[in-house]
Parts: structure tokens; C-alpha cells; sequence
């Protein structure tokens, strides 16, 4: 074919006259920019009026890694089709965040950055170490529908707590909701802190589980920041955390996997967590404190219903990740075994908050709070069952997880 | 077996970057390569010569300069940029130089005298025009980074200025520096080009060894680069190609006129 013809043909994709008497910085910017929006091999046409920015166009094309296929010029001008000659972006046929779209991937790409899903990569792209790259083990049917339902439920902490209605208190009543509250912020801020962790290791391929586990960072902080206010709203204050906490979140903390964390965090922690918000809801001793707790449940049961269907898909494919999860509650127990392992401060209060301080009052709460500890496990066990788990091993997990209960 | 060592000049703290990206892919490609930094290009080749490295990657000058002095030099591989590059002559708008036979009796300006580029190749453009340097124009040049052969683009850059600031009514420079002075808003709204070159042959891999295994599996391992990776991507836009290419025929014969301009300046 004469190469005349293929100016005539529809062969390019793009076309640009460029009338200024030199190649400008803003023509420049705006046939560099051309360029990424081609795929290799495809052309596209100049024309320009003067010939001192032909030489100038010409080099362009040199530098730029293109090929001049075919020049013409009349009286209009100089006509250049040119044809890129390498690929610089891997293009993504994916949907990125629409509420429905699911990652379509079983890995996600090795080179994808800071983006969201759907858009087209640079070949020349850092390579980003996310280390958790695997649907299967991140993956969980129901993130993106627990993402809008946070969405739904944002509350603040300033606009649904009415902190001038909280009564004065008997001392006493008042410190045990104190104790509560500061073992709940450390509970809380574990559960900030591990989603964190992992959140920078997950390829942003999975954006939909990112934002989920950025509504838990901001849940958290919220529930910190409630309890916190709670306890320091009258004059008693912030009280005192114990090794026992500490030991327990730390051993959740120090954990690598991100599947064993996800089960020791959302299903038991948290999923124990369910129980002691609803054993609050029932014995705090005023209605601010029940608003805070029931409002904090109900984030709570969000992060535990992430957790039962991820493990619970994971468990399904593969009955032998039980004894993995497994060895994961046995070994933090040797290490929390070490030492004493009850918060013998949240029990008390507990008790206080559901029979009270004096003698028989006390010895009922008690009484209630070790039925509390039996809801618990039994909880824990019809959990791990929904999640596949035969009986006589989910037993054993739940002996076995932390006394301090996350 | 002892590594293949190739020779590269330092034109830049960037070409560390470079090679250590094509040594990481060379290790994991299980092939056996690593380099050598010189701080110009006559050590450089002298190092070629005396077989202190197998091979060299090298400017045009330094290629012919090698192969005057080994009977048996081969250009191997170049980068596809390095094949029709071109340089061009600037001057201002509204000086009624069109063309190189305009410059008669004016002041031109070129960058460093080992750049074939902004002097050697040019100064020879005006000598074929019957322009002869300090008869029929003055010559004048700015020899920044000698040893380096044009590579820094330091002297074309310092010439911009003396155009601009009307030291001189013209100068010399190669495309891709006028492309990244317009990218840099350098270029000035009165400066024009009036000449682009036909293209010629820039820098290439060059061996001087007859009948090496190497050769062969050099020229393998670096046309066989996965050119989707990052990191390869991201080596061939820091060194300007989009992929390598065997020395033939044209690319050879676009050595020629560099020839005979460095026989004329007695460059050799």
C-alpha cells in the first residue's frame, strides 16, 4: 500500500494541528500526555504549520520511542503519522468500588499500585511489597455489603451521647464503670491496631476489603474515644490496665497471619466481646452508659459477621485449616499460661455492675458474671460451629482462648 | 568462570541505577555479568583495549576511536534511540538564518569537543556547506565534561545561555537536549530550530574479542529483557529506549559521516 493511503484511511486514533511557530512547553505536555492514552502499534496524526516545528515534532517522535510511518505536505503544512512503538500501561478490563463488582482475580496483580481496581497500571510502576495478595484469604462475600451497612451506621460521639445526663453515681458504682471502661479502650485499641497492620500489607486490588477494614479503624477510634469520655466524665476517671489485658492483646498483636488474626480478633475476641457489650447493655446502671455500649455492639457484631464468613469460606475449602487456627489459640495460651491470666480488677467490677457492692449484692454479681463467662463460651463454640468446626474442637479452642476474653 | 565485565561510563548517578537493575535481572537469568564504572571515555577504552572488560558501552566516538585501534572491534547492540539520532541548530527567530548557508560570517556556538552531537557532527554539517570554521564563521565552543562525550548535555545547556543572552547567533545541539529544554521551559518563546541532521548512529555495545562465546549470550540476554516487568520498564526509560537492537547494516553505515568529521578534526 502506498503510504500516501494510509493518511486517507482512517488508521490513526488521535490527531492534533498544531499552529504555533514552535513546539511550546504546553504543546509538549499535551503529546506527552497523548501518549499513555495509545496502545503500542497504534498511530496517531500531527500536522503542523511551520517548518522550524517539524524539526521540532520530528524529535519529538525520536525521543518519545514513537515511529514516523508516513509524511505528507501541502500547502496546509506537514502531515506526520506516527505510531507508538512500546507499551507503557497494562490496561484493566476490572470495575473498580460500584457496590456490586466483585475482584475477579484469585491473585492480585504483582504490579498494581496505590489505585483503585479498574484503573490502568504504568509498566514502570513501583512494585509495591503487599505481601497479602490472595483472595481466598482475604477475601469474604459479605465485605462490601458490611461496608455500606458502616456507612449506615456512623455515629458520633459527640452528637448520640447526651454526656450531660450521666447521673451522679454512688462512688463505688461509678469507679467499676471506670475500671470497665478503661479495660474496653485497651480492648479497642487492639482492634485498631491489627487491622492497621495488616491493612498496608493488602493490595488495594482488594479496595473493597481495605475500606471495610478502614470503617474498623474509625469504629475503633470512636469506641476509644466513647469509653474514654465516659470514664472521664465525672470526677473518677481513667483507671488501671493490667498485665493480664496487656499479655492477652499482646500476644494477638505480635501474631503474622493474617487468617489466624482474623479468627482470634473477629470471631473469638470480638464474638466474646458481643456477649460482655450485652452484659453491660443489661447491667449498666444509666442510660448514657447503655447507649454507648449498645451503639458499640452494634459495630462490634460487623467486624465479628467479617470474620464468620471469611474463616467459615476458608474452613470450607480446606477442613484442615481448623487444626492451623487451632495451634494458633494453643500456642498464645502457652504463652499466656505463664502468668496469671485474669483481669481479677474487670471481674470485680463486672460484679459490682450487676449485683452490687454490698456483701450479697456482690456475691450475686458474681454468680453473674461466671454465667457470663459459660454465655461466652457456649457462644464462642456455636460460632466456630457455623463456621465449620466440629463440636469437640471448638470446645477445646474455647477452653483454651484468652480469660481476658479478647 | 570469571563474570562478563562491561565497561560504563559515569555520565550520571543514574547509570548506577541502571546497571544495577540489568545485574539483578542478569543474576536472576542465571547469567553471569556485572560492570565497571570509568569516569570517561578514553580510560574506558584504553580498559577495552588492554582487555581489562569484555565489552564497553560506548559513545559513537569512542567506537570509532576503538575500532582505528582494533582490527577486530564489533559493534554489537544499541538501544533502538540510538539509531537515526539527530542534532540541530537554534537560532533566534528574528535573525534571518534559515538555513546552514545563512551562518556565513556569523558567530556559531558548540557544546564540548568530544560531543559528536553538539560539535563534531555539526561543525562538519557547515564544513560540507563549503562553511569553513574561523574563515567563513566564528567558531567558538564551550567544552564542559570533556571525557564524557556529550553525555551529560551540560555544554549544550550552557550554550542555550549564550544564545540566548546574544553571545553568539547561533548553536549546536542534539534533539532529544532541545526537547527536554522546551520539557524544561528553557527553550524561550524567540528560539528556533532552523536545521535538524539526517540521523546517525549514537552509542552501542562494542567487542573487540574475535570468536567469544559471550558475544552471543550478551546479545541474547539483553534482547530476550521481559519488557512488561517494572523493573525493566523502568531501566528503559531511565536509558531512553523502548528496546534493544542489533548493530546492522544501516546502523553501522550511520557511523560513516562521524568518521569522516573526526578524521577531518583530526580526532583520532
Amino acid at each position: 500500500m502506498e503510504r500516501q493511503d494510509l493518511f486517507l484511511m482512517n488508521t490513526y486514533v488521535a490527531e492534533y494541528t498544531i499552529r504555533s511557530s514552535s513546539l511550546t512547553q504546553a504543546w509538549l505536555l499535551r503529546l506527552n500526555a497523548l501518549l499513555p492514552t495509545l496502545r503500542m502499534g497504534e498511530l496517531f496524526k500531527v500536522t503542523v504549520l511551520q517548518r522550524s516545528v517539524s524539526f521540532e515534532f520530528e524529535g519529538w517522535v525520536q525521543v518519545n520511542r514513537c515511529s514516523l510511518v508516513a509524511t505528507s505536505s501541502d500547502l496546509e503544512g506537514f502531515s506526520y503519522l506516527v505510531r507508538k512503538d512500546f507499551e507503557s500501561h497494562t490496561l484493566s478490563d476490572e470495575h473498580g468500588f460500584d457496590g456490586r463488582s466483585e475482584p475477579t482475580l484469585d491473585v492480585a496483580p504483582k504490579l498494581f499500585g496505590l489505585m483503585p481496581r479498574g484503573a490502568h497500571i504504568e509498566n514502570s510502576s513501583p512494585l509495591y511489597p503487599f505481601e497479602l495478595s490472595e483472595k481466598e484469604f482475604l477475601w469474604a462475600k459479605n465485605v462490601t455489603r458490611l461496608y455500606e451497612e458502616a456507612k449506615q451506621n456512623q455515629w458520633s460521639a459527640d452528637i448520640d451521647i447526651d454526656w450531660a445526663a450521666i447521673p451522679d453515681l454512688d462512688p463505688v458504682i461509678e469507679t467499676a464503670i471506670c475500671q470497665v471502661m478503661t479495660y474496653l479502650a485497651e480492648n479497642e485499641f487492639s482492634a485498631l491496631y491489627i487491622p492497621g497492620k495488616f491493612l498496608s500489607k493488602i493490595s488495594p486490588y482488594y479496595m473493597e476489603l481495605v475500606m471495610f477494614l478502614g470503617t474498623i479503624i474509625y469504629d475503633e477510634a470512636r469506641h476509644i474515644e466513647a469509653f474514654s469520655r465516659r470514664a472521664n466524665a465525672k470526677k473518677i476517671g481513667l483507671q488501671y490496665s493490667t498485665t493480664a489485658t496487656q499479655r492477652s492483646l499482646y500476644s494477638l498483636f505480635i501474631e503474622k497471619d493474617y487468617f489466624k488474626t482474623s479468627f482470634l480478633l473477629h470471631v473469638l475476641g470480638e464474638g466474646t466481646f458481643l456477649d460482655l457489650l450485652d452484659f453491660l447493655i443489661k447491667y449498666a446502671p444509666d442510660p448514657v452508659t447503655k447507649k454507648i455500649v449498645t451503639l458499640a455492639k452494634k459495630d462490634e457484631q460487623r467486624h465479628v459477621n467479617y470474620g464468620l464468613v471469611h474463616v467459615k469460606a476458608l474452613v470450607q475449602a480446606n477442613p484442615k485449616r481448623i487444626a492451623y487456627l487451632k495451634e494458633a489459640v494453643d500456642s498464645r495460651k502457652v504463652y499466656l499460661d505463664e502468668m496469671n491470666q485474669d483481669n481479677e480488677l474487670l471481674l470485680s467490677s463486672l460484679a459490682i455492675l450487676a449485683g452490687g457492692s454490698d456483701e450479697e449484692g456482690y456475691a450475686l454479681g458474681y454468680e453473674r458474671v461466671q454465667q457470663l463467662k459459660k454465655r461466652m463460651g457456649e457462644n464462642r463454640v456455636r460460632r466456630m460451629i457455623e463456621c465449620g468446626f466440629d463440636e469437640e474442637t471448638a470446645k477445646e479452642i474455647s477452653m483454651s482462648h484468652t480469660a481476658n476474653f479478647m | 568462570m570469571a563474570s562478563l565485565m562491561v565497561g560504563v561510563v559515569a555520565y550520571d548517578p543514574k547509570v548506577v541505577l541502571i546497571w544495577e537493575i540489568i545485574r539483578d535481572y542478569a543474576k536472576e537469568k542465571k547469567f553471569d555479568l556485572d560492570y565497571v564504572l570509568f569516569s570517561n571515555y578514553e580510560t574506558q577504552v584504553q580498559a577495552l583495549l588492554d582487555k581489562k572488560v569484555d565489552l564497553a558501552w560506548n559513545t559513537n566516538v569512542a567506537w570509532l576511536r576503538t575500532k582505528k585501534r582494533a582490527p577486530f572491534a564489533e559493534a554489537l547492540l544499541m538501544r533502538d534511540s540510538d539509531v537515526d539520532f539527530t542534532s540541530m541548530f537554534i537560532a533566534h527567530e528574528d535573525s534571518n538564518i534559515q538555513t546552514l548557508e545563512d551562518l556565513k560570517n556569523k558567530r556559531v556556538c558548540f557544546g564540548s569537543g568530544d560531543s559528536a552531537q553538539a560539535f563534531i557532527l555539526p561543525a562538519y554539517y557547515l564544513k560540507e556547506q563549503g562553511l569553513e570554521p574561523n574563515r567563513d564563521y566564528t567558531m567558538n565552543r564551550v567544552d564542559s565534561d570533556l571525557g564524557k562525550h556529550g553525555d551529560t548535555g551540560r555544554s549544550e545547556y550552557d550554550i542555550l545561555e549564550k544564545l540566548k543572552n546574544n553571545e553568539y547567533d547561533a548553536i549546536a545541539l542534539a534533539t532529544s537536549t532541545w526537547m527536554r529544554m522546551i520539557e524544561l521551559g528553557l527553550s524561550g518563546s524567540s528560539l528556533r530550530p532552523f536545521y535538524k541532521s539526517r540521523g546517525y548512529s549514537h552509542c552501542n555495545f562494542t567487542n573487540i574479542t574475535p570468536n567469544v562465546s559471550y558475544v552471543n549470550e550478551f546479545v541474547e540476554f539483553m534482547l530476550g529483557m521481559d519488557t512488561q516487568r517494572s523493573d525493566i520498564t523502568k531501566m528503559m526509560e531511565m536509558e531512553a529506549l523502548s528496546k534493544w537492537v542489533k548493530t546492522g547494516e544501516y546502523e553501522l553505515q550511520g557511523y560513516n559521516e562521524l568518521e569522516q568529521a573526526m578524521e577531518w578534526l583530526n580526532l583520532f
